[in-house]
């Protein structure tokens, strides 16, 4: 047996905003100018072709980044790079019917909306920038007029509920200069960070039933250009700084259990102090240990808790990717929500607010924030529940019918096609109950379901949903530390192995209180216009019937000989 | 590869004697953990109760991989990769008989208990990551030799009246080079892309340029459980310009220059490259009103020295074909090699023409006072080459390149296990250059044809490619190349015309069955090679060839006539 083995680690990330405090009437840079003097060529010149573009928008995403990994006291990567991805979007036919129309099953019909990203040279050389930005136009405008002719061909389909609805919102054109921020060499000691790291890292080293120990920096400083033929021109800047631990301990019947921990800020010197960090790693080690030790499981039907992290999560996953605009545009869509505006999705007691403007909350920053969405479009403050009533969805400028604007919400990662996607999500109660009153309930309930104990998800890892309707509307979360909660009084007692599953109505119809302490998951949300930093802020919430199924196991054996002991020893 | 790639003489594996001095010294921290995580391994792993392993090998890269892509004179691109990769082999049985030998299923996956190897001198973490891999590989490796010795119970048979594979027993070598992975200028390299890009400036009626400047350079490490050491660093440097023009008809054409070397340093001066840039753009645009052709052509082609070099490399030493030895075994499940397509069954055999004779030289450092990048002393398994192994001989086939593994009976380990490096080319019916054009036209008048074809270059897929953009993937044959720079010859006044969109058909080793003369000269050609142990290979070989009979017709490639929707911002006049 042998093999070869090459890194290949998954990347994961977290980002914020760092709104500059200057005034937006600073001297544009040269590439914006570049930029907007190149479409204006382009549009001049493509308006005299028999299939003229009636919109077409540059964007640019300027990254510079470092990433330095760490594992059980060794530097596994470093790497410091800058780059930019170029995405030109061309729209041919009108507002109300263009070649990003949904529904069609042509095969280049199934393009709709696709636009294909490029690298830019991250020198503004203008001979290098224009012939770039001009090979983007040709490619992209190319793949519009197909897309467009393949569309207006395609007879007629009665049944198309698109039709109705434009497939491009009219908009007020924005225009935001935000300077350029210092570059990160400036602001950043990366040799200081990995010697930190790998300190953070070697802790793990205690205990030999620990088989993962990672430590992960990445310290990003973004600077986000956007120019459109409707005279839109945004640059804002964003950094995105993440140091996430995690380890992995095996149980003795071989299955592998994760905890995490991670710290968002804005800038490397926002970062908690070393004590702390290093405090917050030998809690996790602990936690571990105590985990390998708890019992599995089994499957479970009942009340449960879930407290403030985990609610973020369940929300996110469950509630805000069914409120996405674009989703009840697509026929393949569950859309759960579709016909239910101004009905009760609810409780009562609960508030949904969706707010990119706000990038902080408690002193802490919320990466779930920006100026302008990646269509140019201000963020906004989106109320999407109301008293439990549903009253709003989440927009990017594909519209809907009774919702023909966008409010701030089109998002995308560097080379993507921006959808409506979530941001900073605040769920808020009108009747708060502490921990205490929370837990009486659950144990109320129990009683009543006649059920020995109920569940507390303290703290979750993620999850995934699925919102199409070809498979079960269903979603997974992914505990991490779950505890039963016994009516008798007995201590609460840790136990490994459980996913927490079900179906949204049903959940959402099943939660009866939320807490008076709110908690921040912040985190990269993934969906098809690929990976978005978004907050959930929300407080804890109480059940009334969950279910829980076994996860996945994992079967890892006891190694034969021990991990080596280090040379100093 | 360009032929006027200007080298420089120095001794690329060999540091200054104050340098080795040094470096003996200082012990070798990566070799130090290799081996006592070997020895720790080899004495005290024992699963149930099952038997040691009998052979445990340990491989380290480590390297610096510099990328800078520009275009037009600004950067896209520049980052100068540390990074540490490692490989593990664990063996359970014995020589003989062992886990890999009786079906194909010889890898194994890595398991979540794994450890990522740490990127500097790490003793403590390089030992941890050998550890885990270890740990999971034997594991494995148990597993499934408890497996093999039930299947072969199973049939009844004796081992060596089934297909298998056994591991050849090698001497134990010792070949450690000292050598540190040298430093770059980053900024002087980035300055010399930059400045090269520029010059595509001036050529308005490009759709597309990017030149790409990569660097690998670092130490290859191994160490066995049977006491072999080999430490040998490695440099190579890569140089590739490309550009592409659209013809009036629509017509994607593209041209590229590929310079390699063992440090940028060796790169020809910036001078002399734009020179080149200045004719390969010249060549290119002249081919824009070039005919199309849209016919098919059976008969003799004159084949020059690049596209002669390209086209050995893609059939005769791509991975686990031509003359490399596949390790696939049959085992009944239907894959090609299973159904008798195996190099092996061809030795004896004649497989090419009888005046073709093919030699692995590859200790030979250089030609002439080029320096063959190709080059290397031992093997990825610490096997020393012989310093000449006749593959091909008059025709016949009587070798191929081979590692440790044996699948055939009569096969041994000829230290070449990851490839070729340094390959002779060589014919008997030899002519002077001059006189193939000659040839060629009699040739084809004898076959009543109006023209023939002189084949100058080829242009290969996936190299040079942008960082992040979509890649070809290499396959077999046909699908590797992408153009051709190829020629009609007029059997009248002998003029030759470039001819667009020829696809040279069913590119396999048989092309080389009827081969009329070969040009009495040696020249050098390097070129890309995925499948060798330096990723180059270096080809002595007649500057032409004149193939007896090849098929060329038309290629399938889609013109897009009109999709120049606005003009180049390159266009001068557009002010």
């Amino acid at each position: 047996m042998h093999r070869i083995k090459l890194f290949s680690l998954p990347v994961f990330f977290i980002c914020a905003l760092l709104f500059p405090h200057r005034s937006a009437a600073d001297q544009p840079d040269s590439l914006l100018i570049l930029m907007q003097s190149e479409l204006n060529r382009e549009m001049i010149e493509l308006k005299k072709t028999s299939l003229p573009p009636y919109y077409i928008d540059f964007r640019v995403n300027e990254s510079e980044e470092t990433e330095i990994r760490s594992s059980f006291g060794s530097i596994t990567k470093t790497r410091s790079d800058k780059k930019r991805i170029l995405n030109t979007r061309v729209k041919i036919g009108d507002y109300s019917f263009d070649n990003s129309h949904a529904g069609s099953k042509t095969n280049m019909g199934r393009l709709s909306g696709f636009s294909i990203p490029m690298m830019l040279p991250y020198e503004n050389s203008a001979d290098a920038i224009r012939f770039s930005l001009w090979e983007s136009t040709q490619a992209n405008y190319k793949l519009a007029k197909e897309v467009f002719t393949s569309l207006k061909s395609s007879p007629v389909d009665s049944t198309d509920e698109n039709r109705s609805v434009a497939d491009f919102s009219k908009e007020t054109p924005s225009q935001y200069y935000a300077p350029p921020i210092e570059p990160l060499e400036r602001t950043f000691n990366k040799s200081g960070w990995e010697e930190k790291i790998k300190n953070f890292s070697k802790l793990f080293l205690v205990d030999k039933n620990i088989i993962s120990g990672n430590v992960f920096l990445q310290i990003n400083r973004e600077r986000k250009y956007f120019v459109s033929t409707e005279g839109s021109s945004v640059v804002q800047n964003q950094t995105y700084c993440q140091l996430m631990i995690d380890g992995s301990i095996r149980a003795d019947d071989g299955d592998v259990l994760p905890l995490y921990k991670t710290y968002f800020v804005l800038t490397p010197a926002d970062f908690p102090t070393d004590d702390v960090i290093l405090k917050d790693i030998h809690e996790l080690i602990s936690k571990l240990e105590k985990i390998r030790n708890a019992p599995l499981a089994d499957p479970y039907t009942g009340p449960a808790i879930l407290n403030a992290r985990a609610s973020g999560v369940f929300f996110h996953e469950i509630f805000g990717h069914r409120i996405e605009g674009h989703r009840m545009k697509d026929e393949s869509d569950g859309q759960t929500f579709s016909g239910k505006l101004n009905e009760l999705v609810l409780p009562k007691s609960i508030n949904v607010i969706f707010d990119p403007t706000v990038s902080t909350y408690e002193k802490f920053s919320l990466n779930g924030s920006y100026a302008y969405d990646d269509e140019g479009i201000k963020s906004q403050r989106v109320e999407v529940v109301e008293k439990g009533i549903l009253k709003n969805f989440l927009m990017s400028r594909t519209p809907l019918n009774g919702f023909l604007k966008s409010n701030g919400h089109g998002r995308t990662a560097a080379g993507g096609t921006p959808v409506s996607r979530q941001s900073n999500m605040f769920i808020e109660t009108s009747d708060p109950l502490s921990d205490a009153d929370l837990r009486k309930m659950l144990i109320k309930e129990c009683k009543k379901q006649n059920k020995e104990y109920g569940y507390m998800f303290e703290d979750v890892e993620g999850g995934f949903t699925n919102t199409g309707r070809y498979i079960p509307n269903a979603f997974n979360i992914f505990p991490t530390e779950v505890y039963r909660i016994y009516v008798d009084g007995r201590p609460d007692e840790l136990v490994r192995g459980v996913d927490l599953i079900g179906t949204p109505l049903t959940m959402f119809a099943g939660i009866k209180a939320a807490g008076d302490k709110k908690e921040i998951f912040a985190g990269i949300c993934g969906a098809e216009s690929g990976g978005v930093p978004v907050t959930a802020i929300s407080p804890s919430i109480f059940v009334n019937h969950i279910e829980t199924q076994r996860k996945v196991k994992a079967s890892v054996e006891p190694s034969l000989i021990e991990k080596p002991a280090p040379a100093d020893k | 590869m360009n032929n006027n790639f200007k080298f420089i003489l120095v001794a690329l594996i060999f540091i200054s004697a104050t340098r080795i001095a040094d470096a003996q010294k200082k012990e070798d921290v990566v070799m130090k953990a290799m081996e006592d995580e070997l020895s720790r391994s080899m004495n005290e792993l024992k699963y149930n109760e099952y038997p040691k392993p009998f052979f445990i090998s340990y491989t380290i890269k480590d390297s610096k991989s510099l990328t800078i892509v520009a275009t037009l004179g600004a950067l896209m691109y520049s980052l100068d990769l540390p990074q540490k990769t490692e490989g593990a082999r664990v063996l359970a049985g014995d020589y003989d008989f062992n886990d890999e030998s009786l079906d194909n299923d010889i890898t194994s996956a890595p398991g979540r208990n794994e450890i990522d190897m740490p990127v500097g001198d790490d003793y403590d973490g390089i030992r941890r990551s050998m550890w885990a891999a270890t740990d999971n590989i034997y594991k494995n490796a148990t597993k499934h030799f408890q497996r093999n010795k039930m299947n072969l119970a199973d049939q009844k048979k004796e081992l060596k009246d089934i297909p298998h594979r056994s591991f050849a027993k090698t001497e134990v070598t010792n070949f450690v080079v000292d050598s540190p992975i040298i430093s770059c200028n980053k900024p002087a390299l980035e300055n010399y892309v930059r400045e090269l890009s520029a010059e595509f400036n001036q050529y308005e009626d490009l759709i597309s340029t990017h030149i790409v400047l990569s660097f690998k350079r670092g130490n290859d490490y191994f160490a066995n459980s049977e006491g072999t050491r080999v430490k040998t660093p490695f440099r190579l440097a890569s140089l590739g310009l490309d550009a592409s023009i659209k013809t009036a008809d629509g017509d994607n054409l593209q041209a590229k220059l590929n310079y390699d070397a063992s440090e940028p340093g060796q790169f020809p001066s910036t001078g002399k490259i734009k020179t080149d840039i200045s004719e390969m753009m010249k060549k290119l645009l002249a081919k824009r009103n070039a005919p199309v052709f849209n016919e098919d052509y059976s008969g003799p082609v004159l084949i020059e020295q690049q596209a002669l070099a390209e086209l050995i490399s893609i059939t005769l030493f791509s991975y686990n074909d031509g003359l490399v030895a596949n390790n696939e075994i049959n085992t009944g499940n239907g894959s090609s090699f299973e159904q008798g397509n195996s190099p092996d069954s061809k030795i004896g055999k004649t497989i090419v023409s009888e005046t073709m004779t093919v030699t692995s030289m590859p200790k030979m450092k250089t030609f002439k006072g080029t320096p063959l990048l190709g080059s290397f002393d031992i093997d990825d398994e610490g096997v020393i080459p012989p310093d000449r192994l006749i593959l091909i001989e008059k025709g016949k086939l009587k070798n191929l390149l081979n590692d440790r593994t044996i699948t055939k009976p009569g096969q041994s380990a000829n230290g070449h296990g990851q490839g070729p490096g340094v390959i002779s080319v060589s014919f008997d019916n030899t002519v002077a250059k001059a006189a193939l054009k000659n040839m060629l036209i009699k040739e084809a008048k004898s076959e009543g044809l109006e023209y023939a074809f002189i084949l100058k270059s080829v242009v290969k897929k996936g190299v040079s490619s942008v960082p992040g953009s979509s890649s070809t993937s290499r396959s077999h044959g046909d699908n590797e190349v992408a153009d051709l720079d190829i020629y009609r010859v007029s059997l009248t006044d002998s003029s030759e015309e470039f001819v667009r969109s020829v696809k040279l058909n069913s590119i396999s080793t048989k092309i080389f069955k009827k081969i009329s003369a070969a040009s009495n000269d040696t020249v050098v050609q390097q070129t890309e090679q995925r499948a060798s142990a330096t990723g180059v290979l270096s080809l002595l070989l007649p500057g032409a060839v004149l193939f007896k009979q090849l098929e060329l017709s038309g290629s399938d490639k889609p013109f897009h006539k009109d999709d120049i929707f606005v003009e180049s911002p390159l266009k001068k006049n557009r002010e």
